[in-house]
């Protein structure tokens, strides 16, 4: 087994970390500020103009669609390479949430348009997204729906040559961007088995009948809103891959969506594990420093290893991904478990290392611990994901089985 | 017209010296090693002229083998071949020599840029002891670098003020940092094309040290956090001063 760093790969991230140094920590004072205010004052985290020097300087360097491939004008260098990125980009706190500032396009929902758009779809959607003139948002929870899909109540009811949607999503980001257009996710034949019963539709944003409902303040930084569908008119070509199938590509676009956002558990864990250590390097209490206490040590250590297996994991299911294994579903959702509840177990050590200041507003670990909650439930809850990892091993009757034997090119 | 860049790699200067810790009176080899500050300004200076008037830019280096991993950030910053001469003397004079090699091997060389000091020893004395050696005139601490009717227009960058220097034919530069040669950001394309450009390893030559014996190397362990105040109105001054500590809760 070799573990060695190609030299590309190192410069990658040593690149991406000086923009992250040049970029977006001088930013990170404002963007805790504007995060007290963001529910009583609504809009973007980061003002819209930084967003845009931002991504025309991250374009220039190249790191738009490291992972995707060159036809869709991306870098085609695989997700091992956007992991490492990723890693560096979510040091920071800008880059961590997905509410700051992320690299277009949006790879989880370019390889689900990708796959299943046809006709005049890849013209209207699929490129405009490539190009980040389009954005797109997913329209599957409802109020009494979550990760249980069949319980999905939303419609889609033929009339002529019409399909007329109708129903409540919730939880729906991207609501509040004039160029976003819906991946939504309707009934479209109640009496079929669940894989057969849900079809994707691609909604604009301005169709008659779509309205954005109430905001739903939530514990960090996550806007998201109600969207309600009346008497929603589309046609055919509104239909997002096969009449009935909405899950099977959905299921891939879950999986690299839990990759990227391991790499932003053990990137920020990295920045936090560092602030741990910079506090109890310098903090006295009662005549010692910090870090000549055995329960601090033992905090810095368990996160330290805690950090590393998830990180290791990560690295082996990017490269998977790489090697052409498209089922992913043991290693994603065991990454998204360890990830998420890695980083909240070292953000809550972390706050409690500095005490008050660590409750503050000041130093950002606190925003860091309320984004990871959500994590833990959005992209489908730890539970869930136990849930499949188990079923899948019980399944197999066998322990999983990490090894893949190199062939011989 | 052919521009070299000497470039040195050195321990992560991020870390405050302080902290080092040293192994036979050097940074432990665990430091993450890197190019030095001002030798980066220097290889952006040679990159934008480069652009500015189509100039061959060959980055030579003093020092070992695995250097070259880092040195391939200043061939993805723009630089078109790497010449590293292998050695490990910390002897300037040793230094100076291998570099002037490397520099005649060359044979066409207009321009020899190099940071004003490196990120480890900061003597700042190499580039000026091969200025000697090359018989070349010397300019420290310059900031910006323009060709005007086949002579160098360069800016000097003291405390207090700019002067301004011509001179014609070759020349050995200190490049001091500026805002005109912050460092670029490798491009995700010269990165990937930066391992494509050729790397040549030079055997060192013995030079002639200085006769000066090295006895220890210490590095206090100092703490200090210093901020300048406005003092047009020592009374407003004391004000600030009591704000300030009152931020802080020292008071």
């Amino acid at each position: 087994m070799d573990f060695a760093i190609s030299e590309e790969f190192m410069m990658l991230k040593d690149s991406m970390r000086e923009f992250v140094k040049r970029e977006l920590l001088p930013l990170e004072r404002d963007f805790l500020e504007r995060d007290m205010s963001l529910w009583t004052v609504p809009g973007p985290l980061l003002p819209k103009e930084q967003s845009e020097r931002l991504k025309k300087i991250t374009k220039e360097l190249g790191f738009w669609g490291i992972e995707v491939g060159e036809e869709f004008g991306g870098q085609g260098l695989g997700m091992l390479a956007k992991t490492l990125v990723m890693e560096e980009l979510c040091r920071s706190f800008i880059g961590f949430s997905p509410h700051g500032f992320t690299l277009p396009p949006d790879a989880p929902n370019l390889y689900y348009l990708h796959s299943c758009c046809v006709g005049n779809q890849r013209e209207k959607y699929f490129q405009p997204y490539v190009d980040n003139r389009l954005d797109s948002a997913m329209a599957v929870t409802e109020p009494g729906a979550g990760s249980d899909v069949s319980g999905l109540k939303t419609t889609a009811v033929r009339k002529g040559d019409k399909w007329v949607i109708n129903g409540t999503k919730t939880f729906i980001s991207k609501c509040d961007k004039d160029n976003v257009f819906y991946i939504l996710i309707a009934v479209t034949d109640k009496e079929a088995p669940t894989k057969n019963r849900f079809t994707a539709f691609l909604i604009d944003r301005d169709t008659p009948g779509v309205r954005v409902g109430r905001e739903i303040p939530v514990i960090g930084a996550m806007p998201t809103w109600d969207l309600i569908l009346e008497d929603v008119e589309v046609g055919d070509d509104a239909i997002l891959g096969e009449l009935g199938k909405a899950f099977i590509p959905l299921q891939n676009r879950f999986g690299v969506r839990r990759i990227e956002l391991a790499s932003r558990c053990t990137g920020m864990a990295e920045r936090i594990i560092q602030m741990m250590i910079d506090q109890a390097n310098t903090r006295m209490t009662f005549g010692k420093l910090l870090a000549d206490r055995q329960t601090i040590q033992n905090w810095i250590a368990d996160a330290t290893m805690r950090l590393e297996s998830v990180r290791w994991m990560l690295y082996y299911t990017s490269w998977k991904s790489d090697q052409g294994i498209t089922d992913l579903r043991i290693e994603g959702s065991s990454l998204k478990v360890m990830a998420t509840e890695m980083l909240w177990d070292i953000a809550d050590k972390a706050i409690q290392m500095h005490g008050g200041v660590g409750l503050s507003k000041e130093l950002g670990i606190e925003y860091v611990a309320r984004m990871v909650r959500i994590w833990r439930i959005l992209e489908g809850p730890s539970e869930i994901h136990r849930w499949t990892v188990a079923r899948a091993i019980l399944k197999n009757k066998k322990p999983y089985d990490p090894f893949i034997v190199a062939t011989e090119e | 017209m052919h521009i070299t860049v000497l470039a040195k790699v050195v321990p992560d200067y991020e870390v405050p010296t302080a902290d080092f810790e040293l192994t036979d009176g050097r940074a432990h080899s665990r430091y993450t090693r890197m190019i030095g500050l001002y030798d980066e300004n220097a290889i952006e200076t040679g990159v934008q002229l480069k652009e500015a008037y189509g100039a061959t830019l060959t980055i030579i280096s003093y020092g070992k083998t695995q250097d070259v991993t880092v040195l391939r950030k200043a061939i993805a910053m723009g630089g078109d071949a790497l010449h590293l001469v292998l050695g490990d003397a910390d002897d300037p004079f040793v230094i100076a020599a291998n570099l002037k090699m490397a520099i005649e091997q060359l044979g066409n060389v207009d321009l020899v840029l190099a940071g004003q000091q490196s990120a480890d020893m900061d003597r700042g004395v190499v580039h000026s002891i091969l200025a000697g050696m090359l018989d070349y005139p010397f300019l420290p601490q310059i900031s910006t670098i323009k060709s005007e009717d086949g002579r160098w227009m360069v800016a000097q960058a003291h405390e207090n003020g700019i002067r301004r220097l011509e001179f014609s034919g070759k020349g050995v530069l200190s490049i001091t940092s500026s805002p005109k040669n912050v460092p670029r950001i490798p491009a995700v394309r010269s990165i990937l094309a930066a391992k494509k450009k050729p790397v040549e390893k030079i055997d060192g030559i013995p030079g002639t040290p200085m006769p000066v014996a090295e006895l220890s190397v210490e590095i206090p362990k100092m703490e200090s956090v210093c901020e300048f105040l406005p003092l047009d109105d020592m009374a407003q001054t004391c004000k600030i001063l009591l704000s300030k500590l009152r931020e802080e809760r020292y008071l």
